[in-house]
């Protein structure tokens, strides 16, 4: 039997040790920016500024963290059952793609209808994104983790045909579309800024991800099958067929992430550079918030606020915004080591426990 | 000369070892014969240094050693073949040799290594490519590989573990000779099996374990089967549980008839096997691990194929038969091994005791689980089989083993059961948890209800079966009621090797 006091010291661990990377991290920035001849103290101020200076910044930081939250939904739901997608970058093109089609395209309907089929198809296009690598994990056992990585690569190609061909401005002079339909794009929640309705979305579905992996029967089934898929089946629970449902799940949250990058921005045109990466973002943000739905938000603040405070960084302290980049990196390093440390150290305690 | 003194091993209570003596002569093959569980592994492990002995000690040619690892046991002269073998696919058998080679990589020479593999595939006559790559090859090829690679090392004491659960018998055939001549050159074999037939065809000698203590050794020339069986399984004592007399008109629950499967690596075929089992009887199923039981649990549940023959459950016959398909006709199955079929190490213990509750009006509104009512059954069923100490947030990795087997059992029988498969139901019990499950056992048979007992205990079978059918190959070698004429040698002899006396 585990004591209480092993209890404590392993949930202390695994929330200080993510902090402690975090932490070391920043530092290790601001120490790059020191080597560059700059004040890390002014850098500081700057990314702030960037991020909080006023409402503007705090609106598009805030507006940021709703691709980074979506995508790490469905590497949450995904990695409930084990399974590994990293091909959250091509179901973000693949989604987009389809909410700018559908807002295109179905001109005059009211916008109580048109949104939510923009959003729809989205879903829908972010699942079928994912569609083949599942059904060849499913029938094959080839391993997602390639097969969705390179459908990244094919997302990106298609989404540069189609911003120079079929979807192009109807000028001809750029490589984007035209704008969307007023009626299938988030109305702002502050008029002037990035912040629109789509963020009380992610934060619904964040506590629905949150209740059905913790209460519901699907969820146990979800996380039984990630922790022994063959018991899963003795148990009656179909491992397979659990795991592909939860990997286009996780293509439906993808999906949607893009839809959030087309239809709640300022220029509501669609360029072939729209995903951003935060196809990749996502997963970060998830692992270092441990696949806990909750945690996602703050750390999707922190690296949203990183990211937004890196443009002012560059125009007043003359840093390269790479140095954020560079953090990021460290932090995503750090992490991979820190998960392992810390479930060294879990299982030590479990080891010592039994004892 | 390897000679083993006095070795004992504890894990908590668990005596996986006690005093063994085990001593192994140059130029003999050596077997090594005990169910699971009786301790040949462990014993296996202190010798490769993966376990300290808690007292006696090793001798090589007459020194006593300290063994730390693997590969202080190789330097020794000690090297194992394990039945999974531990060769990269991908390479060829030549880089395979290399990877184990001692020295600096960048000093290797391919060619001498290939020459090397070439000149003993010759002696041995054991048509090895140097050059082929291991996917391509048999699995009785890269049997062979192995053992080349611990020539190459010089061992000079070889351990095959179950080295036949892989190999055709026509490679077997093969595969003595080889032994043979490895032996005619001063090294020593220890086989580990406990098929007797092949310890009969390969060794000089034999050494059997049982519940972690060294039997004794015979010499095969001056042993026969019945001998090693009984040093084996040993004479019990035990005594057949009240009897209830099974009504001639009682309802046939469970029937199997002719059923075969497939054979595979790792899968026994099952050949034309035909059980049935009525209500308030309780079937016992004998033979060593891996002659088929897996196998029909697993046609039981719809999770194999079957080639011919059909099942039938309450006189359903079910083509379509699936894991939660047996459970919603009332089957209960306590599988034998817990931790790859029975529960998910790291969800906690709410986690494993609801995961079959999924569809339970009481526990579930709308799809989800509702609280109280989840708070008192899984309150009620630890308490039911005294899972001791445990609260439902503890996660299943931190109970022990017998706490997890009666969670299990806490699961699959604290239900309205018609039909229980319980496979080593007592495996890691401690005497008065296992009285408990037999106590459950019977309770359900007298309720009407019917039972397939799975177990390699005979003792146990032998307590609470109304009838025993003996396993082996994957063919049911022999039946025996367990009344008045029981007879514990006709028991004996049919798992020797199937023929009743």
């Amino acid at each position: 039997m585990i004591s209480r006091r092993h209890q404590i010291s392993s949930q202390v661990v695994s929330v200080s040790a993510p902090l402690l990377i975090v932490f070391l991290a920043l530092a290790m920035g601001l120490l790059a920016v020191l080597l560059a001849g700059k004040s890390p103290v002014d850098a500081v101020e700057a990314i702030y500024k960037g991020a909080f200076g006023n409402t503007r910044s705090i609106s598009s930081t805030i507006s940021r963290m709703v691709p980074m939250c979506l995508v790490a939904l469905g590497w949450i739901i995904a990695f409930s059952t084990k399974r590994v997608s990293i091909g959250f970058e091509g179901q973000i093109i693949a989604g987009g793609a389809a909410a700018a089609y559908v807002g295109l395209t179905l001109n005059g309907l009211p916008a109580f209808v048109h949104l939510p089929l923009a959003l729809i198809a989205a879903v829908l296009a972010g699942g079928f994104w994912v569609a083949l690598p599942t059904f060849m994990w499913a029938r094959r056992g080839v391993h997602e983790i390639i097969t969705t990585l390179l459908m990244n690569l094919i997302a990106l190609e298609m989404i540069s045909w189609l911003v120079r061909g079929p979807l192009q401005e109807a000028s001809g002079t750029f490589a984007r579309t035209d704008p969307i339909s007023a009626n299938s794009t988030w109305p702002t929640i502050i008029d002037g800024t990035r912040l629109h309705w789509d963020a009380l979305m992610v934060l619904v579905l964040i506590v629905t991800v949150a209740y059905v992996l913790k209460k519901t029967t699907f969820g146990l089934a979800l996380r039984f099958v990630g922790a022994n898929p063959v018991a899963a089946c003795y148990q009656g629970l179909n491992s397979t067929r659990i795991s592909v449902g939860a990997l286009l799940a996780s293509g439906g949250f993808a999906g949607l992430a893009g839809s959030s990058l087309i239809l709640a921005q300022p220029t509501s045109t669609m360029s072939a550079t729209f995903s951003g990466g935060y196809g990749y973002e996502g997963i970060v943000v998830a692992l270092l918030a441990r696949n806990n739905p909750y945690a996602v938000i703050p750390v999707a603040f922190l690296f949203a606020t990183l990211r937004q405070g890196s443009g002012l960084l560059e125009a007043k302290v003359g840093v390269s915004s790479a140095i954020v980049t560079v953090i990021m990196g460290v932090i995503v390093i750090g992490v991979s080591v820190g998960v392992l440390l810390a479930e060294k150290f879990n299982k030590q305690q479990i080891a010592e426990a039994a004892k | 000369m390897l000679k083993m003194n006095g070795i004992s091993k504890s894990f908590g209570r668990l005596h996986a070892n006690e005093n063994v003596d085990l001593i192994v002569e140059y130029g003999e093959i050596h077997g090594l014969l005990g169910e699971n569980g009786a301790g040949k592994s462990t014993l296996m492990n202190i010798l490769f240094g993966l376990l300290q002995p808690d007292s006696g000690t090793i001798e090589v040619d007459g020194k006593i050693v300290k063994i730390n690892s693997p590969k202080e046991a190789l330097e020794l002269g000690i090297g194992m073949v394990h039945q999974h073998f531990q060769l990269v696919p991908t390479l060829t058998v030549a880089e395979n040799l290399t990877l184990t080679t001692p020295g600096p990589m960048l000093q290797l020479d391919l060619q001498k290594i290939s020459d090397y593999i070439s000149e003993i595939s010759q002696k041995y006559d054991l048509e090895v490519n140097p050059s082929a790559r291991i996917s391509d090859l048999s699995v009785g090829q890269q049997q062979r590989v192995e053992i080349i690679k611990l020539l190459f090392r010089n061992a000079k004491i070889i351990v095959l573990d179950e080295p036949t659960a892989v190999l055709t018998p026509s490679e077997w055939q093969r595969f003595t000779p080889f032994l043979k001549r490895l032996t005619e050159e001063g090294r020593s074999i220890v086989f580990i099996s406990h098929k007797l037939d092949e310890q009969f065809d390969a060794s000089n000698s034999c050494t059997v374990l049982r519940h972690g203590k060294s039997i004794g050794t015979r010499v095969m020339a001056e042993t026969d089967k019945d001998d090693l069986v009984e040093m084996m399984v040993g004479k019990t004592l035990a005594v057949a549980e009240v009897r209830q007399t099974i009504a001639s008109d009682a309802e046939t629950l469970l029937k199997m008839s002719h059923v075969s499967t497939r054979s595979a690596i790792g899968r026994v075929g099952l050949q034309d096997i035909s059980l049935n089992v009525k209500s308030g009887e309780i079937l016992g199923i004998a033979g060593v691990d891996g002659n088929g039981q897996d196998e029909i649990v697993d046609v039981l549940l719809g999770l194999l194929d079957m080639l011919s023959g059909n099942v039938e459950l309450r006189g359903v016959c079910s083509t379509a038969m699936s894991p939660s398909k047996w459970r919603e006709l009332g089957g209960a199955l306590v599988t034998a091994d817990r931790h790859t079929t029975g529960v998910a190490l790291q969800l906690d213990l709410a986690d494993n005791l609801l995961v079959t509750e999924r569809h339970n009006p009481e526990l579930v509104r709308l799809g989800a689980f509702s609280k109280a009512a989840v708070e008192r059954h899984v309150t009620d069923q630890l308490n039911s089989f005294d899972v001791r100490g445990a609260q439902p947030n503890v996660t299943m990795a931190q109970l022990s083993g017998g706490n997890q087997q009666k969670l299990v059992l806490a699961r699959e029988m604290n239900r309205e059961i018609d039909i229980l498969i319980a496979a080593q139901p007592i495996r890691g019990l401690d005497i008065g948890a296992a009285q408990t499950v037999h106590d459950r056992i019977l309770q359900h048979r007298n309720n009407g209800g019917a039972t397939i007992l799975i177990s390699t205990e005979l003792d146990e079978l032998i307590k609470l079966s109304d009838r025993i059918v003996v396993l082996s190959g994957g063919c049911i070698v022999g039946q025996i009621n367990n009344d008045e004429s029981f007879n514990f040698d006709e028991l004996a002899g049919l798992m020797a090797g199937g023929n009743a006396t």
